[in-house]
């Protein structure tokens, strides 16, 4: 690919003379800029990466894989069967949502009620986990399960009774009043996502049932998935079995997050290359300060047989390796960073004090990161295509050089 | 079979300038043969080096013809005419032109690095050249840490190694002593006893009686003056 001379020629190239000081400085900086630019790209995407990673799993963990809701047609057993039968490696959970109000201690706040199968602990296993105060084990009949930012807001602890308002109406002499139950709160989970903790309270199908004045066959049913990140392919396949029902796949239902996620991902990924083409300009302008000064050692090359062509290429080449070695630097240096920054993070916030990464906003106690192999092949081969490119802008040059101008004749 | 190494043929060579036209040179007509040594001679500024620039295909007459191993090098592509001075033709500079990144030994073998040779055979060559040149210690020297004479001898060092056919001296003993000319002559003998035809422009008339013929430039024309 490159011959003998050309590597010899773009090596001393690379080892600028002490009167050549500039060029060394220019040479350094776009090191220095590229290095930095691919080490940047590389934590920022780790972060998100991380970050999606995290909150997936915590929607996961907070949401069904996959949603069917009756749309006004029956769900029955049958149906329940019949998903069964036909998919295996999936738990499938009744439940029935809807909005509400608690009322507690002269306090109410609108809420959204949630009646699962206590009988199939798929439904409410984050439940489990993320338990406070109580125990699942009393969570039976009339009983209910609340999050710790609603108990806290409302003054609530395991024991009390709680109202519940649905949206159904019973009819009395005094006209339509809302339905309302009085029930005991058998338990306090906390998962973490302030949202899902706040505005949450599980109760028993048959009670959500009652409460919303709906039929047993009017539930939803929540699918969970041995492979959640099948569960668009898997929505497809039930909404073709059943056209009539309404199916949701977790995606859908945070579409909104993941996108705007995803934009920002992709802005983050677009600003910081801006730091490696400011990067690359440092090569171009570099190269073509150094052809400018071996003007005349490129007319004796050429005197002595070396083809433009291989001029142009060990020019190439110089530039070239100054972006390469910067770009594997750089991705050393981003992937030791993606992978100890919670250490560095926490090393940066005692050192200066400063809370980096609030738990209370991200949602998240710990800063994430997730090194991604294809991220970072993607950045090596952007990188490798600027620095390509900014080389082979002032390596062209040299064709339209009139270089024998440079030797000194009579 | 080729029977002129070189060939000028009616060569005429303008140069523009902002103060009109300036003919260098009008109707010549040369003809080098392998194993001639040819010393140019004319006074400083009548077209000596601008001559060796157009042999050594470094530039384009304006009108006529020069024929390499009679090729017309008119009809040769800046790459063709790259690889015949690279397999035919050597330079000296007058000013020596080393290039300053390498060392002396760098220099003397950056054409067999260029034809792709053997780094190790090169280097040994080169060392052997160095040492007819009495510059061997001087090796791994920087041309800035070399005297202006020890540099003119890396340079002719240069020219020698690859063998070519043609060797375009420019002025190659102006920056030696009288001892080192001589060596360095001898050693354009022995290359001519090679068949190697050398062209060298000199203002040293001793040197030049001792060619085979000199080549007077004066006033646009060229004219050959046959020497011994």
């Amino acid at each position: 690919m490159f011959t003998k001379a050309e590597r010899l020629i773009s090596l001393r190239n690379l080892r600028p003379k002490k009167k050549e000081g500039f060029l060394k400085v220019i040479s350094i900086f776009s090191f220095l800029g590229i290095m930095l630019g691919v080490a940047i790209l590389i934590i920022v995407m780790s972060v998100m990466n991380g970050f999606k990673t995290d909150l997936t799993n915590k929607i996961l963990g907070l949401n069904p894989h996959v949603i069917i809701e009756s749309n006004g047609f029956k769900i029955e057993d049958t149906f329940i069967n019949e998903l069964k039968t036909k998919f295996k490696d999936i738990s499938i959970s009744k439940t029935y949502s809807g909005e509400g109000i608690v009322v507690s201690n002269q306090n109410a706040k609108g809420i959204i009620i949630k009646g699962v199968d206590n009988s199939n602990s798929e439904g409410f296993e984050i439940l489990k986990k993320n338990i406070k105060n109580g125990s699942v084990a009393e969570f039976r009949k009339k009983t209910v399960l609340i999050g710790a930012e609603l108990a806290f807001d409302l003054n609530l602890k395991v024991g009390d009774k709680i109202n519940l308002m649905s949206s159904a109406f019973v009819a009395t002499p005094f006209g339509g009043l809302p339905k309302q139950e009085s029930l005991t709160i058998a338990g306090v989970f906390n998962t973490g996502f302030y949202e899902f903790d706040h505005n949450f309270v599980f109760l028993n199908l048959p009670d959500a049932l009652s409460l919303f004045d709906k039929e047993i066959y009017e539930q939803n049913l929540e699918i969970y998935l041995n492979n959640p990140m099948k569960a668009d392919d898997f929505k497809n396949k039930i909404q073709n079995l059943k056209p009539n029902f309404f199916v949701y796949s977790w995606s859908d239902l945070n579409k909104s997050f993941f996108s705007a996620l995803k934009v920002e991902r992709n802005v983050m990924f677009i600003i910081l290359t801006l730091i490696l083409i400011v990067a690359a300009f440092n090569i171009i302008s570099g190269l073509t300060i150094l052809i400018k000064n071996k003007t005349k050692e490129i007319a004796i090359l050429k005197t002595l047989g070396l083809s433009n062509n291989s001029i142009k290429k060990s020019f190439f080449l110089t530039g070239f390796t100054i972006g390469f070695f910067a770009t594997v630097t750089g991705i050393l240096i981003g992937v030791i960073f993606a992978f100890y920054i919670e250490k560095i993070r926490i090393f940066l916030s005692t050192f200066l004090n400063l809370e980096i990464f609030p738990s209370d906003v991200y949602f998240l106690d710990q800063l994430p990161s997730e090194i991604n192999i294809y991220s970072i092949f993607l950045i090596f081969i952007f990188s490798i295509l600027i620095s390509a490119l900014a080389s082979y802008v002032p390596a062209m040059s040299i064709s339209k050089m009139k270089t024998f101008r440079a030797l000194k004749y009579d | 079979m080729i029977k002129n190494l070189l060939e000028i043929v009616n060569l005429k060579k303008n140069y523009d300038h902002k103060n009109g036209i300036i003919e260098l040179f009008n109707n010549v007509n040369i003809k080098i043969k392998k194993g001639d040594l040819v010393a140019l001679i004319g006074p400083s500024g009548s077209g000596k080096s601008s001559f060796l620039h157009l042999l050594g295909l470094l530039d384009n007459p304006t009108k006529g013809k020069v024929l390499f191993k009679d090729k017309d090098i008119k009809n040769l592509t800046d790459e063709e005419k790259d690889l015949v001075r690279r397999k035919n033709i050597s330079i000296i500079f007058q000013d020596n032109n080393l290039l300053t990144d390498f060392t002396a030994i760098e220099n003397v073998i950056m054409p067999l690095i260029i034809k792709d040779e053997n780094t190790q055979t090169s280097r040994k060559k080169a060392l052997q050249i160095l040492k007819d040149l009495k510059i061997a210690n001087r090796a791994d020297h920087f041309p800035s840490e070399l005297s202006g004479g020890e540099q003119q001898r890396v340079a002719i060092a240069r020219a020698l190694i690859s063998e070519t056919d043609l060797i375009l001296a420019d002025e190659p003993t102006g920056n030696l002593d009288y001892k080192t000319s001589e060596d360095i002559f001898s050693y354009f003998i022995k290359l001519k006893k090679l068949n190697k035809a050398i062209i060298f422009a000199t203002h040293n008339r001793e040197l030049a009686n001792k060619a085979d013929y000199k080549l007077s430039i004066s006033r646009g024309t060229i004219k050959r003056i046959n020497g011994r």
